[in-house]
């Protein structure tokens, strides 16, 4: 079971991707959610989660912020990053390159293309 | 010799043709709403024959977004709609049934998000390749959409599963 963590400062977004994560039938457990980075640290310190979600321009900590901070506490190698942004330009995806971010979704998003994700993300932590 | 400048900078009617590509991706792709041209008269006709709820707050029947954006450009994108029109599209976002209950601060925060995506799917494309930063979206309640833009702005004027919408753009600098 994936525990998630889905990072976004609006509040519809979070509950779109949670509705699908909870539809979509993979292995999901816990769906945690927080509106910046600073509050994706708090819930990071405190429970386990195996995938963060995240949004890139956020109030507060965006996400290229948390990730970095992320690295610089240690301890959060094992999660798996995922950036779902408005932004694709190939800048912000030169930027993210190197934080370790596994799959970068532009938004506008299809909840298919959530689905596929985790789908991806399923088969991947599967250690058959 | 040539310009550092690999290519000349937008027109407005450009913008205008990639703020209606922005529109359609993200009302189709994130909303499952289908869009459609207006030209003024026509806005101005279907705005006037919009029913009045008699539930609407203090404030009035429309919500009105504005994004500001820095990156290769800077200026802001507002976007303009009846409440009834942020209704349908919450429930599209997230799949509830239409007469589910919409609170105010979801409906400010689809109209957000719908900003936030239709700008971001612009800049994407105005953008060249480089980044961009976008600010929280500000959203506020109005009584009726906001006038005409005057020159300098670029607008388009549309329905959205047949409601008046009315995206405005302000580019304050360009990409040097």
């Amino acid at each position: 079971m994936l525990n998630l963590l889905i990072v976004d400062d609006s509040a519809v977004m979070r509950a779109m991707l949670r509705r699908v994560a909870e539809v979509c039938g993979a292995p999901v457990g816990r769906i945690h959610e927080a509106a910046n980075g600073a509050e994706a640290l708090r819930v990071l310190e405190r429970y386990p989660v195996d995938v963060l979600f995240t949004d890139i321009n956020m109030p507060g900590m965006s996400g290229p912020d948390l990730l970095r901070e992320i690295d610089r506490r240690g301890g959060f190698q094992h999660v798996t990053r995922v950036i779902i942004s408005t932004d694709g330009s190939a800048a912000r995806r030169d930027e993210v390159r190197d934080l370790n971010v596994r799959l970068y979704v532009e938004k506008p998003l299809r909840p298919e293309t959530m689905r596929d994700v985790l789908t991806t993300l399923t088969a991947a932590s599967d250690p058959r | 010799m040539s310009s550092p400048r690999s290519r000349p900078l937008p027109t407005l009617a450009e913008h205008e043709t990639a703020l209606r590509q922005a529109l359609g991706d993200v009302a189709e792709h994130s909303f499952f709403a289908f869009v459609c041209a207006l030209d003024q008269a026509a806005f101005d006709d279907l705005a006037a024959r919009l029913p009045v709820d008699p539930g609407t707050p203090e404030g009035g029947g429309w919500l009105v977004s504005v994004v500001r954006f820095d990156g290769g450009f800077a200026g802001s994108l507002e976007v303009a709609m009846p409440v009834a029109l942020a209704h349908t599209l919450l429930s599209s976002f997230l799949g509830l049934p239409p007469e589910a209950p919409a609170p105010e601060t979801l409906l400010r925060d689809t109209v957000g998000e719908f900003t936030n995506q239709v700008c971001g799917a612009w800049l994407t494309r105005a953008c060249g390749g480089r980044h961009f930063d976008l600010a929280a979206p500000r959203v506020e309640r109005a009584p009726a959409a906001p006038l005409a833009a005057g020159g300098g702005a670029a607008e388009i004027l549309a329905t959205v599963d047949d409601l008046p919408v009315r995206i405005r753009l302000h580019v304050e600098a360009e990409p040097a």
